[in-house]
């Protein structure tokens, strides 16, 4: 029962993590791409490390794949708005 | 081979072509600020491969190189993002 809900959580991790890289591919202007790289890149990534707690079941593995989530959830938004704001003064 | 390895794979697949898509973009981006953001999520995509192969061995180390890794192409971007505002202010 467990392998089954860690293979369902990394399915559809990667599953959301190539609908975010074929936005990169598809879009046509920067702000559509960095909304494909903000939003979507961080919820998938995040549902494969859900993968990894309900797979190792311990604390240290655990206590360190929120970590990751954390760290993704803070930088994520910030380096969108950096791109953005360097964005705003094309020539 | 089993349902799961299956599975397994086509979630790989799906990742390693994720990586090809986003590899198109930093060669063929007009800009400069969209090959930063197609390194940023080629380093990502990277670390979610790194986390499937760290479930398929059960090597409980690989979890530090995560935590590394989710830190590291942020100073990057960062870095040059906050380089090319200052040289378009001018």
């Amino acid at each position: 029962m467990k392998e089954i809900i860690v293979t369902l959580f990394v399915f559809f991790g990667s599953f959301f993590t190539f609908t975010a890289c074929l936005g990169m591919y598809r879009f046509d202007d920067i702000f559509t791409r960095l909304h494909a790289s903000s939003n979507s890149l961080v919820f998938g990534i995040s549902t494969i490390l859900f993968g990894i707690i309900v797979h190792f079941s311990d604390w240290e593995v655990s206590w360190k794949s929120l970590t990751v989530i954390v760290f993704l959830l803070m930088t994520a938004p910030l380096s969108a708005h950096l791109v953005g704001k360097a964005s705003n003064y094309s020539k | 081979m089993n349902l799961i390895e299956y599975a397994y794979l086509i979630s790989k697949f799906f990742l390693f072509l994720g990586v090809l898509l986003a590899l198109y973009r930093f060669m063929k981006g007009p800009e400069p600020l969209d090959r930063i953001i197609a390194l940023d999520m080629i380093a990502i995509t990277g670390l979610g491969l790194l986390g499937i192969f760290m479930i398929e061995t059960g090597d409980k180390t690989i979890i530090d190189i995560l935590l590394i890794y989710a830190i590291l192409p942020f100073v990057g971007t960062a870095s040059l993002c906050s380089l090319i505002y200052k040289k378009r202010l001018k």
